[in-house]
């Protein structure tokens, strides 16, 4: 087969116009209404084995990792992980009083709010973290009970919200995306802002902190429970710099993720299990 | 129509093109990651127009539409209006300059990028800062290399099928 000198009567702009109509018409449909909706899950799900392909190298990566692990550095993780586990759970037995007192101490003052949530544990299929983007797929979809709106975290903190629910898998954008707004407070002094995502992995902007306002480098910031997205009191983000100017009346905050969002492989969804459900969570 | 089968370089190469395009990479290296499946369609698009059209372009930027999330049909143009600038002028390519080969490559990028980023800017994801247009240089930057790896494969794989 020799390369084609010239082509055989084709029109490439007829051709380029066609399909240019057709894209914008698809994108129109796509903009204003929810009509592709059905066929975008359709088609997802058909190419679901390629965002595994996609994945393959990074996870064969991490297989060859622990593949090459040796044994005495096994006994060293395991030994430390053994020490963790021990400290964590006697952590634990103190938190489950704490919480049964607070659960007795709330149900005195009549609140109705029960913090208990199912979790699901899903796995990363893959990333898009770029400067219009920032989201994980993860490999457990409708069938698994995953819905639109539950919040994700890693074992460190708030990673973002489920936006889109297929089948197998779903789709999360995480707190650092330039379309994402967490309602937060600070935790010393439950002052209340926005942390709102940048494009990047690394940080937050905190905004609506007015300058006179009580915040220090190293405040934690946890999801304040307004707007009803997000449950309260979950960790979202230290605060790293902050930075006032004349001519602004609120101050120029950055935080840094708390969860390791260009890291982690294993995520956790939260869901209201049935008692959170059906109570409300209105007060603050 | 006659069914012609499409060389394996071409699905191979788009399916690795797909893979580094999205994998995962740190931020400062993202930033900068080259368009390599827009280079790898303008690339079939002036060497095999006959085996790939824009039709082809249409379907390859959906797809990418459905991976990414974006609006459908938002890959979907800019790819074919790469590819149309591809398919337009693979004559002329032939017979460019080196300097002239890569201008052309520029304004195809640069019309993917543009509409790639006024698109995204319709689903509230606005791009924001210069970090934006560094795939435009680093696509630039590596043009000639690919081609050539490219166009080496496709040789290569049709001698040996002739042979």
């Amino acid at each position: 087969m020799k390369k084609p000198l010239f082509l055989p009567g084709s029109n490439p702009l007829l051709r380029f116009a066609i399909f240019a109509l057709l894209s914008a018409a698809l994108i129109y449909l796509d903009y204003r209404t929810q009509q592709l909706d059905a066929i975008r899950s359709t088609l997802n799900t058909v190419i679901y084995p390629l965002q595994v392909i996609v994945d393959f190298p990074a996870r064969a990566g991490s297989w060859v990792n622990e593949a090459l692990v040796n044994r005495s550095s096994l006994i060293e993780r395991n030994a430390r992980l053994r020490a963790e586990n021990l400290k964590l759970s006697s952590q634990l037995r103190t938190v489950a009083s704490l919480k049964y007192e607070n659960d007795e101490l709330q149900r005195l003052l009549h609140s109705a709010r029960q913090l208990n949530h199912d979790y699901t544990l899903g796995r990363l299929l893959a990333v898009s973290m770029n400067r219009v983007q920032q989201r994980i797929i993860i490999d457990k979809g409708g069938r698994d009970g995953i819905e639109p709106g539950l919040p994700v975290l890693d074992g460190l903190g708030l990673m973002g919200e489920i936006t889109r629910v297929y089948p197998y898998h779903s789709e999360a954008m995480l707190i650092s995306d330039t379309g994402q707004s967490v309602p937060v407070r600070i935790l010393r002094n439950g002052l209340r802002g926005i942390a709102s995502g940048v494009g990047v992995s690394s940080h937050l902007d905190v905004l609506y902190l007015p300058i006179t306002a009580d915040i220090v480098e190293g405040d934690m910031l946890v999801t304040s429970g307004l707007g009803g997205k997000y449950p309260p009191n979950l960790p979202v983000a230290t605060i790293t710099q902050v930075s006032t100017s004349a001519d602004s009346p609120f101050a120029a905050v950055e935080a840094c993720p708390l969860a390791a969002l260009d890291q982690s492989r294993s995520v956790l969804m939260l869901k209201p299990s049935v008692e959170a459900a059906t109570t409300d969570s209105d007060d603050e | 129509m006659i069914f012609t089968p499409k060389p394996l370089p071409l699905y191979l190469s788009l399916v690795a093109a797909i893979i580094l395009q999205l994998i995962p990479l740190p931020d400062f290296v993202a930033d900068a990651r080259p368009l390599w499946l827009p280079m790898t369609v303008l690339f079939w698009s002036i060497n095999m127009p006959a085996h790939f059209n824009i039709g082809s372009a249409w379907v390859i930027g959906l797809l990418l539409d459905l991976i990414t999330g974006s609006l459908m049909g938002q890959h979907a143009l800019a790819m074919i209006t790469m590819s149309y600038i591809g398919i337009r002028l693979y004559k002329q390519y032939r017979l460019y300059s080196i300097l002239q080969r890569l201008l052309l490559v520029f304004a195809a990028v640069l019309a993917w990028q543009l509409i790639d980023s006024r698109l995204w800017g319709l689903s509230g994801h606005a791009p924001t800062g210069w970090a934006f247009w560094l795939p435009l240089i680093s696509s630039l930057v590596l043009w000639t290399w690919y081609q050539g790896l490219l166009s080496w494969v496709d040789e290569h794989w049709r001698r040996n099928r002739e042979g």
